[in-house]
């Protein structure tokens, strides 16, 4: 671990990281120069092997877990946790933030935390890392580019209804959340993920494939996968950490005028 | 009276796997006979094989007894809230207030 440098040189920074959803074998030798060198750190972690990881690169990482309750807005857990590191860093450290995942994929506090300690005039960044889509895409071998891909987080889809393509791979990320605005999933949760089920069921048609996704934190572990058919299949049990993927299927016919301007563009390019 | 060698982790096993690209060679061609060779019992093997779930509860319940550790043993946090409902309106997922973060 680097030392400290003298008090009157100290200048504050911020790296925020991610471990990958499997801290065992996805953390990148980036994230993990960054851990090994910041002079404080703090993680967010979904498990105890990513904690007891990090806290072995780096003995000063400290949980920043306590800053959530059951029943306590996230809001407020989030605006506590982006004080703790941007004050931190304020104040002359290094300082490096390490969550689960990618950092910046449904993570808000990582880019609010460098927006503001940028606006301080410090430096600040993001390393990319494995997100929880990342490996939905492996484990369940969808391809973007085969259909597209549109990804919503699961209560700003319910609410929000954006526009749905058809043909293309839907998936909502944190439905084992939905609706919630607190540390804890209540019970409720279940119920409005049966309207979720339906209203996805009479906008694809009863049998569309769906998929209740769950990858492994741990290597050499499957990933949870649990199909079924929208509107006919008993609804599977939600965990807290689900994603639900509405695959892909087929291809929107191609557009008349787009075909036209691509011949015209093509027969432009032979001219001599 | 001879002492008896304390269990093997399962998480020590997988922070083994992290620090040893051999070990993990090893691991990812026989991920029984590795978990095996390393010490590891009948109930963390069929842990490994039987998903996600069944890890963590052998990891939970090993931790749980480590008065050290067992502070490692926490709720997975969602880290974003995507939309606040309704009041939300301009969906930056903040409360348009003087409250920082959140953004």
């Amino acid at each position: 671990m680097a030392e400290a440098p003298p008090e009157h040189i100290r200048r504050g920074s911020l790296t925020v990281v991610g471990t990958g959803i499997d801290a065992v074998s996805q953390l990148t030798p980036a994230a993990r120069g960054a851990i090994e060198g910041a002079e404080e750190i703090f993680y967010l972690l979904a498990d105890p092997v990513a904690a007891r990881r990090i806290e072995s690169l780096n003995p000063r990482a400290s949980s920043l877990d306590h800053l959530y309750g059951p029943a306590k807005a996230r809001r407020e857990t989030y605006a506590q946790i982006v004080e703790t590191i941007v004050g931190t860093a304020l104040g002359g450290a290094r300082v490096c933030l390490v969550v689960y995942g990618h950092p910046g994929v449904f993570a808000v506090s990582g880019h609010e935390a460098i927006k503001r300690v940028r606006a301080a005039g410090l430096p600040a960044r993001m390393l990319p890392a494995v997100s929880a889509l990342d490996c939905l895409i492996a484990d369940l071998g969808v391809d973007p580019a085969t259909s597209g891909l549109q990804t919503y987080e699961a209560t700003y889809y319910f609410l929000r209804r954006p526009p749905v393509d058809l043909h293309a791979t839907l998936v909502l990320l944190q439905v084992g959340m939905l609706g919630e605005t607190i540390g804890a999933a209540t019970e409720a949760v279940t119920v409005r993920f049966r309207l979720l089920l339906d209203h996805l069921a009479a906008l694809y048609g009863p049998g569309r494939e769906a998929v209740l996704y769950e990858a492994s934190p741990y290597p050499g572990t499957a990933a949870a996968v649990e199909r079924f058919a929208l509107g006919v299949s008993e609804i599977p049990d939600l965990s807290v950490m689900s994603t639900l993927c509405v695959t892909g299927a087929g291809r929107p016919p191609v557009d008349p005028e787009a075909r036209q301007a691509f011949e015209l563009s093509e027969r432009r390019r032979r001219r001599p | 009276m001879t002492a008896v060698a304390p269990e093997p982790r399962l998480s020590d096993f997988y922070l083994r796997l992290a620090d040893d690209p051999s070990l993990l060679e090893q691991y990812e061609r026989d991920p029984e006979a590795a978990l095996a060779a390393a010490g590891m019992t009948d109930p963390q093997i069929n842990a490994v094989h039987d998903g996600s779930d069944a890890v963590r509860s052998v990891l939970e319940s090993e931790l749980a007894s480590e008065p050290g550790l067992r502070r490692l043993v926490t709720e997975p946090r969602m880290m974003t809230q995507g939309d606040g409902g309704p009041e939300d309106e301009d969906g930056d997922d903040d409360d348009d207030g003087d409250e920082p973060g959140d953004g």
